[in-house]
């Protein structure tokens, strides 16, 4: 179990919004949203490239706690709006999914990360 | 024994996808409310999005009524939308219409209604290409506890 706030420390991610806090043990990686809905397991924490506000209710529909978006793709206000109501952080990375990925796989082993 | 314990009808605007998901997650509140078994809460919200989502994708208007009795929940959602040419067609995962800009948005999948087959404990799918679609499913209620 890693914390979103170490999480977020340890790979120096954007915050736009300010979720609830949480432990994180496992994680998804994905950008089609039933695929996410069908797949993703609950309380995961969910790296994706999209950034549209559909992104918040499908994050509240899993009860996944984060959400970081991949390659600096920036969300809209709303998006953040929403997702602040909502409990869920939105997160930033200029890594791309598979680094990020990899990065917060082998954090959830209890490994070092590469900065 | 079919008593019906609450019952709300949720509309639904087409292409609103600002506030894609608001009714499904109504539901959620309302179900949390009358204290239901979290695990029926959860696929009854999942279903319910996928069918609100298809709502707002491809019609123009539509609603989802839901009915809870005490041994089941059903949620019947209902558009006159373009309706759908083959049902069974659009069952199989991965058969999408969505044009390109949908699935930029990451819809499209062709995920939707197997993920509300997959959570729901019966599904009936009635439509008319022109008229319109009314997606029925049910959800038990483990124990008859409400
Ligand atoms: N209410 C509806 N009215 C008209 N056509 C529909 C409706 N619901 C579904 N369809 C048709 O059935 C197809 C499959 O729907 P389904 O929800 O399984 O996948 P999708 O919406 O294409 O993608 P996803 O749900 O994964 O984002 C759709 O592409 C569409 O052609
Ligand atoms: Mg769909």
């Amino acid at each position: 179990m890693v914390s979103i706030k170490e999480i977020i420390d340890h790979l120096n991610l954007k915050v736009y919004a300010t979720g609830k806090e949480a432990s994180i043990d496992k994680g998804y990686t994905g950008d089609l949203l039933s695929l996410v809905i069908g797949s993703a397991p609950s309380g995961a924490l969910w790296i994706t490239v999209q950034r549209h506000v559909n992104i918040v209710a499908v994050a509240a529909l899993k009860e996944i706690p984060a959400i970081i978006i991949a390659q600096e793709l920036l969300p809209e206000e709303d998006v953040m709006k929403k997702a602040e109501e909502e409990g869920i952080w939105l997160l930033g990375s200029p890594d791309d999914a598979f680094t990020l990925s990899g990065k917060i796989f082998q954090l959830l082993q209890g490994g070092k990360i590469p900065r | 024994m079919n008593d019906l314990l609450y019952s709300h009808t949720y509309q639904i605007q087409g292409r609103d996808f600002e506030h894609g998901g608001e009714a499904s997650s109504d539901i959620k509140e309302a179900l949390k409310r009358m204290g239901i078994n979290p695990q029926v809460i959860k696929r009854t919200a999942i279903a319910s999005y996928e069918a609100e989502m298809n709502i707002i994708v491809y019609t123009e208007k539509g609603e989802l009524l839901l009915e809870v009795y005490p041994k089941m929940i059903r949620v019947t959602a209902t558009d006159r939308g373009p309706g759908i040419e083959d049902v069974e067609l659009a069952m199989k995962e991965g058969y999408s219409t969505a044009p390109p800009e949908i699935r930029e948005m990451g819809f499209g999948s062709g995920m939707g209604l197997p993920n509300i087959k997959k959570n729901a404990d019966r599904l009936l799918i009635e439509s008319h290409p022109g008229k319109g679609t009314k997606v029925i499913f049910e959800i038990d209620i483990p124990n008859a506890s409400v």
